[in-house]
C-alpha cells in the first residue's frame, strides 16, 4: 500500500462521484480526478486544492453523467395504481369507518382554517402603514394619592410637540381630537357622517391613508380645511366618476357654523384594518380657533390623542424611561392638572390588540381572545389528527391479513410503508378538500358572529403584510399531513410475518397506549369545551339579567336638535317638546342627558369636600342630567330630593346644586346619606350644594366598577332624549315622537334608536365569545364522538369471536354492553380528573376581566361530564347494538 | 439516434486528442486545451465532450494498464475514428468555403462608416 505516499482526494467528493455518476464513467472519471488531485495538491496546497476540487465537482452536475436512478419507475408506477385501487376498495368496505376518518380530519381543518383567517385579519391591524414600525402612540396614565385612576391615551394638547422638542428620538409628532359625529351640510342638505377628528398637518405624513387628490403636503395646515373619505365625497357631491380633484377647494358647513369648512383633500376610505376609524379629518388649527389657545396650549385640558414617529432604531423602552422627568418637569407632581401624570408609549401595531384603556377612540379587539382562539384552533386540529392516527392504527388490526400476504408476496417494509402512506395522503387531501367546502360553508355565519369579512385574502396574509401566519401554517399543515400519515403506515408496516399469519395479532399491543391516551384527551377537551361554554352563558345571563338599579327597558333615544341654536329660548323648546310629546299616552315620560347608560362619564379631579381640612382631592366622573332624568330612569333616592326645573339655569356659572351617587358618598366620607345633605363640596374652583343622594346603579357595563358620580342639573345642544314608551304601543309612540321632533325643531333630523340595544353593545365581544365557543365545543363534540365510535367499532371488532361465545353462553344485551363501556368509562374518569382544574383556572382567568361576575358552580362540571358520558353511552350503545343482534354463528366463524 | 453535429467545443477537444496522439486521456486533454487557449477548462466539461463524442463515434478509447498514481485505476485512452477525422475536416471545409467568402472589405467597412 503507497497510497500514503500520494495525497489521496478527499473521501466524501469521491463518494458524491460515485454516487452521482453511471459506472461507465467512473473508472476514467475517477481516475483523472485522482491524478488531478495529487497534482492539484503539489501546487496549491491542500486547502487551496480541496477547494478547487470541490468546485470542479460541480461541472459533473450535467444529465449526462447522472447514474439512472429509479425515481418514478414505470413499474412501481403501476403499483400506485394498486395501492390506489386497494385503498379505494377498502374506503368502500368500510365506508362509515372511512367517512367517519374524512370528515373528521375536515372538520377539525375547517375549523382551524377559519380560526386563522380570522386570527390573521386582526394580527394584520395597522401594518398597512409604511413608517408602522416607528409610529407609537402616548399612552398617560393619571395617578392620585398612589392610586390609579385613569388609564388612557387622552392627554393634554402639550405633550406631543414638547416631547418632539426635548427628545431628539421623537422625529415627529400629530394631534388628534376625536370629534365623533357630525352633521354637514351641503347645499341646504344634511348629511350624518359618523366617525370625523380634528388632525394636524402631520397627519397624513405619519400615517399612511391615500389620498385621491389634494396637496399630501398642505392638506390641513390652516383652518377650517376638511378632507373628506371618498364615500362621503360620493354621498355628499354626487359619484365623481374618479375624478376628485374637481372638489378640492369646494366648500362644506358643519352643523350650525357658518364659516364655510374649505376641501382640502379626498382619500381613500380608510381600509377595515385601521385603529382610526374616520371618514372626515378637518384641521386642528380650526379646533383652535373655535376654542382658544388653550386647545394648543394647555397643560390641564386633557382629551387629545398623540402619535409619535420616532427615529428608526430607536429603543421605545429606552425612551419612555425619561418620561418620568419629563413628566416631574412640566407637571411638578400633581401641583399642575391635579394628578400624577405617568407617559409610556404603545406601539400602533399593537394598538388595535391591547387597549384596555378609557377613552379609546380606536377600534380595538381583545388580543387574548385572539390567542385563546389560536390554541383552540390547534387544539382542534390536533385532536383531527390523533383520532385520525388512532383510526387509521386500530384498523391495522384489520389489514394484518393483507400485510402479511404482501409480504409473503415479496412486499418489503419499504413498500408497504409507501402503500399506507398512499392512502393516508389520500385520505388527508380528501378531508382537506371537503375542508374547503365545509369553510365556504360556514364562512358567512362566522363572519357574522365576529362582525370581520373573513376571506382568504386575509388567510394568505396578501395585503396585510403579515404573510409569516400562513408559512407558519403551511409547514405546520405538511407536518401534520405527514406524521399523521407516517405513524400509521410505519405500525401498518411493522407487523411480524408469521404472528400475523397465524392470526394471533395481538390488539393489546403498544398501539392501544396511544389510542387510550387520545380518548382521554379527547375527552379532556370536550369537556373543558362545554364547562367554558356553559360558564360564559352564565355570566352573559347574568350581563342581562342583574339589576342595573336604573331600568333601561322601553327606553328609546332620540337625538338631541343639534342644528337649534343654544339661546334663551332653548329650554323652553325643549320643555314644549317635553310636553307635546307627553299628550301621546304611550309616552310615559321624557327626560334629557349629555350622557347615556353606557357611557364613559367625563371625570373631574379636583373634588373636595368644602369643610374638608386637608387639601386632599379626590377624581369623581361627573354626569349632566336635567330634572326628570332620576324619575324616568328610576334610579332610587337615598335621601334628599331630586333636581327640580328652577335648578337648571341658562348661564353655567350659576349652577350651584348636585346630587352624589352613593360611592361618592363613600368617596367623600360622609357618615350618612342624611349628613351630606345640604353640604357643599368644591370642584372646578366653585361650591356646590349636595340636594339629594342617589343609590348606585350601573352607569357602564358589568365589567367595569361603579364609580363616584356627581350630579348636575344641566342639559345642551348635543344630548339626547330619552323616551320612556309603552311597550305596547310602541309604533304609536314613535310615531307621535317623529311629528313633534319636526315640528319643535325644524331642519334637524330625526334618529332615535333603543336604549337596552345600545347598553348591550358594551358585551357585544363577550356574546361573539359565547358564540365562538359554542361552536368550537361542537365541532370538538362532533370530533370526539366520531373518534369514539371509530375508536369502539374496533373495540367491538377485536372483540367479535370473544362476544360471539359469550352471546351463545347466554351474555344479555346490558352485560355485552357493560364490558364494551367499562375501559371507556375508567378513561372518562381520568379525563374528568384532569380536566376540572385545567378548567377552573381558565374560567377564573376569564371571569377576572369581570368586576361583577358569577361564582364558578360545581354542578357544571358534573353536567358537562354526564353530557360527555352520555355521547359515550350513545357510541357505545349503537355497537353493543350491533354486536348483540349479530348471530353468534356468524362472528365464531369470523376467523 | 446521436446527432453526428460536430459541436465548436468538441471540435477542439477532437483536435486536442489529435495532438495528443497515444497520451490522449481526460486530465491530459484538459491540460492541452488549457495550454492551448490560455482558460482554465472543467474536467467534468472535457469527460463530457470525450464520452459523448464516442458515443458518436468521432472517438474509440481503449484503457491502459492500472498504476497506483490514480487510485487504482487505468487511463481511458482516446483516439481519433475516420469519422472524427472526416468531421474535422468538414468543419475544416465549412470554415475555409466561409472565409473565401468574405470580401476584404467587409470589416473595414465598419470603420468607415
Amino acid at each position: 500500500m503507497n497510497d500514503s505516499i500520494d495525497p489521496q482526494p478527499p473521501q466524501l467528493a469521491m463518494r458524491f462521484i460515485r454516487w452521482l455518476c453511471a459506472d461507465r464513467f467512473l473508472e476514467e472519471v475517477e481516475g483523472d480526478l485522482w491524478e488531478w488531485y495529487a497534482e492539484l495538491e503539489e501546487i496549491h496546497g491542500k486547502r487551496k486544492a480541496r477547494f478547487h476540487f470541490y468546485r470542479s465537482l460541480f461541472s459533473y452536475l450535467r444529465p449526462y453523467f447522472f447514474r439512472k436512478r429509479n425515481l418514478i419507475p414505470t413499474i412501481r408506477l403501476d403499483m400506485y395504481k394498486n395501492y390506489l385501487t386497494i385503498a379505494l376498495r377498502y374506503f368502500y368496505r368500510r365506508k362509515t369507518h372511512s367517512l367517519i376518518n374524512i370528515f373528521g380530519l375536515a372538520v377539525g381543518i375547517a375549523a382551524c382554517l377559519l380560526i386563522l383567517q380570522y386570527v390573521s385579519y386582526e394580527l394584520s391591524f395597522d401594518r398597512f402603514h409604511s413608517k408602522a414600525d416607528q409610529l407609537y402612540r402616548v399612552v398617560n396614565h393619571r395617578f392620585q394619592n398612589g392610586k390609579l385612576i385613569q388609564k388612557g391615551t387622552i392627554t393634554y394638547p402639550t405633550i406631543g410637540p414638547t416631547m418632539e422638542e426635548e427628545f431628539p428620538e421623537v422625529r415627529s409628532h400629530t394631534r388628534i381630537f376625536p370629534g365623533g359625529r357630525s352633521v354637514v351640510r351641503s347645499d341646504e342638505e344634511i348629511f350624518d357622517v359618523e366617525h370625523s377628528i380634528h388632525a394636524d398637518n402631520n397627519f397624513f405624513k405619519l400615517f399612511s391613508y391615500p389620498l385621491l387628490a389634494g396637496d399630501s403636503d398642505n392638506l390641513l395646515v390652516n383652518d377650517y380645511k376638511v378632507v373628506l373619505s371618498q364615500r362621503q365625497a360620493d354621498r355628499i357631491f354626487g359619484p365623481q366618476d374618479g375624478n376628485y380633484q374637481t372638489l378640492i377647494g369646494r366648500t362644506i358647513r358643519i352643523y350650525r357654523d357658518e364659516q364655510p369648512y374649505e376641501i382640502s383633500g379626498i382619500m381613500k376610505n380608510v381600509p377595515a384594518n385601521s385603529l382610526l376609524q374616520f371618514d372626515m379629518v378637518i384641521s386642528y388649527q380650526t379646533f383652535i380657533t373655535q376654542n382658544g389657545t388653550d386647545a394648543d396650549n394647555s397643560w390641564t385640558w386633557s382629551d387629545f390623542h398623540h402619535f409619535l414617529e420616532l427615529q428608526p432604531g430607536t429603543d421605545a423602552k429606552a425612551l419612555e424611561a425619561k418620561f418620568a422627568a419629563f413628566s416631574d418637569r412640566h407637571f411638578k407632581g400633581d401641583q399642575v392638572s391635579g394628578s400624577v401624570e405617568e407617559f409610556s408609549l404603545q406601539p400602533l401595531k399593537q394598538a388595535h390588540l391591547y387597549s384596555n384603556f378609557e377613552y379609546e377612540i380606536g377600534q380595538t379587539s381583545n388580543g387574548r381572545l385572539i390567542w385563546t382562539l389560536l390554541i383552540v384552533a390547534g387544539l382542534i386540529l390536533v385532536i383531527a389528527w390523533l383520532n385520525y392516527i388512532n383510526l387509521s392504527t386500530a384498523r391495522a388490526i384489520e389489514r394484518a391479513r393483507e400485510v402479511g400476504v404482501r409480504k409473503v408476496l415479496g412486499s418489503t417494509k419499504g413498500q408497504l410503508i409507501q402503500q399506507f402512506f398512499t392512502e393516508s395522503v389520500l385520505l388527508n387531501m380528501l378531508g382537506l378538500g371537503l375542508a374547503v367546502v365545509l369553510i365556504e360553508l360556514f364562512r358567512p355565519a362566522f363572519s357574522t358572529i365576529l362582525n370581520v369579512d373573513l376571506s382568504w385574502i386575509s388567510l394568505l396574509g396578501l395585503g396585510n403584510g403579515g404573510s409569516i401566519f400562513p408559512i407558519v401554517f403551511t409547514g405546520v399543515f405538511l407536518l401534520g399531513i405527514f406524521l399523521s400519515g407516517a405513524y400509521p403506515a410505519l405500525v401498518l408496516s411493522r407487523h411480524n410475518l408469521s404472528a400475523v399469519l397465524k392470526t394471533k395479532f395481538n390488539s393489546r399491543g403498544s398501539g392501544r397506549w396511544t389510542g387510550k391516551a387520545l380518548v382521554v384527551f379527547q375527552f379532556m377537551v370536550s369537556i373543558v369545551f362545554i364547562a367554558g361554554t356553559l360558564l360564559v352563558y352564565q355570566q352573559i345571563k347574568y350581563f342581562q339579567n342583574k339589576d342595573l338599579g336604573i331600568n333601561l327597558e322601553d327606553m328609546m333615544v332620540i337625538r338631541g336638535p343639534e342644528l337649534t341654536a343654544w339661546d334663551s329660548l332653548f329650554f323652553e323648546n325643549i320643555q314644549s317638546f317635553k310636553s307635546e310629546m307627553l299628550k301621546e299616552s304611550s309616552v310615559m315620560g321624557v327626560t334629557m342627558s349629555a350622557r347615556l347608560p353606557g357611557d364613559r362619564l367625563g371625570r373631574m379631579f379636583d373634588l373636595q369636600r368644602e369643610d374638608a381640612s386637608g387639601e386632599e382631592k379626590f377624581v369623581a366622573s361627573f354626569m349632566p342630567i336635567d330634572h326628570e332624568w332620576t324619575k324616568n330612569y328610576q334610579a332610587k333616592l337615598l335621601a334628599g330630593r331630586y333636581f327640580r326645573y328652577t335648578d337648571h339655569n341658562i348661564d353655567w356659572n350659576a349652577l350651584d346644586k348636585v346630587l352624589l351617587n352613593k360611592s361618592a358618598l363613600e368617596l367623600l366620607e360622609f357618615e350618612s346619606s342624611e349628613d351630606a345633605l345640604d353640604k357643599r363640596v368644591r370642584f372646578w374652583d366653585r361650591n356646590w350644594q349636595i340636594v339629594g343622594v342617589l343609590d348606585d346603579f350601573h352607569q357602564e357595563s358589568l365589567q367595569v366598577p361603579i364609580e363616584p358620580i356627581i350630579f348636575f342639573p344641566a342639559y345642551g345642544t348635543f344630548n339626547f332624549f330619552s323616551v320612556k314608551v309603552d311597550s305596547q304601543n310602541s309604533e304609536k309612540a314613535l310615531a307621535h315622537a317623529q311629528a313633534s321632533y319636526e315640528k319643535i325643531f325644524p331642519g334637524n333630523a330625526f334618529q332615535h334608536f333603543y336604549m337596552e340595544e345600545l347598553y348591550d353593545e358594551q358585551y357585544m365581544s363577550e356574546y361573539s365569545f359565547g358564540k365562538i365557543l359554542g361552536f368550537f365545543t361542537f365541532l370538538a363534540i362532533v370530533i370526539a364522538c366520531l373518534g369514539l365510535f371509530g375508536l369502539l367499532s374496533y373495540a367491538a371488532l377485536i372483540r367479535t369471536k370473544e362476544l360471539g361465545v359469550r352471546k351463545i353462553l347466554g351474555a344479555s344485551t346490558p352485560s355485552l354492553f357493560m364490558l364494551l363501556i367499562r375501559d371507556f368509562a375508567r378513561l372518562l374518569g381520568i379525563a374528568f380528573i384532569i380536566s376540572v382544574p385545567l378548567a377552573i383556572y381558565s374560567m377564573q382567568q376569564w371571569l377576572s376581566r369581570f368586576e361583577y361576575h358569577i361564582d364558578i358552580q360545581w354542578w357544571i362540571f358534573i353536567l358537562a361530564g354526564l353530557f360527555t358520558l352520555l355521547m359515550a353511552l350513545i357510541s357505545v350503545g349503537f355497537q353493543s347494538a350491533k354486536a348483540a343482534s349479530r348471530n353468534p354463528v356468524e362472528a365464531l366463524r369470523y376467523e | 439516434m446521436k446527432g453526428t453535429y460536430l459541436g465548436e467545443f468538441e471540435e477542439i477537444v477532437l483536435l486536442a486528442v489529435a495532438i495528443l496522439y497515444d497520451q490522449a486521456y481526460g486530465l491530459a486533454i484538459k491540460k492541452e486545451l488549457e495550454k492551448q487557449t490560455g482558460r482554465t477548462i472543467s474536467i467534468g466539461a472535457v469527460h463530457a465532450a470525450c464520452n459523448r463524442m464516442q458515443d458518436k463515434n468521432f472517438l474509440e478509447a481503449s484503457y491502459s494498464e492500472a498504476t497506483s498514481k490514480r487510485g487504482g485505476k487505468r487511463k481511458k485512452l482516446y483516439k481519433v475514428t475516420v469519422e472524427g477525422q472526416k468531421a474535422l475536416t468538414a468543419a475544416r471545409e465549412l470554415r475555409d468555403r466561409m472565409w473565401s467568402q468574405v470580401s476584404g472589405s467587409a470589416f473595414q467597412s465598419n470603420f468607415l462608416t
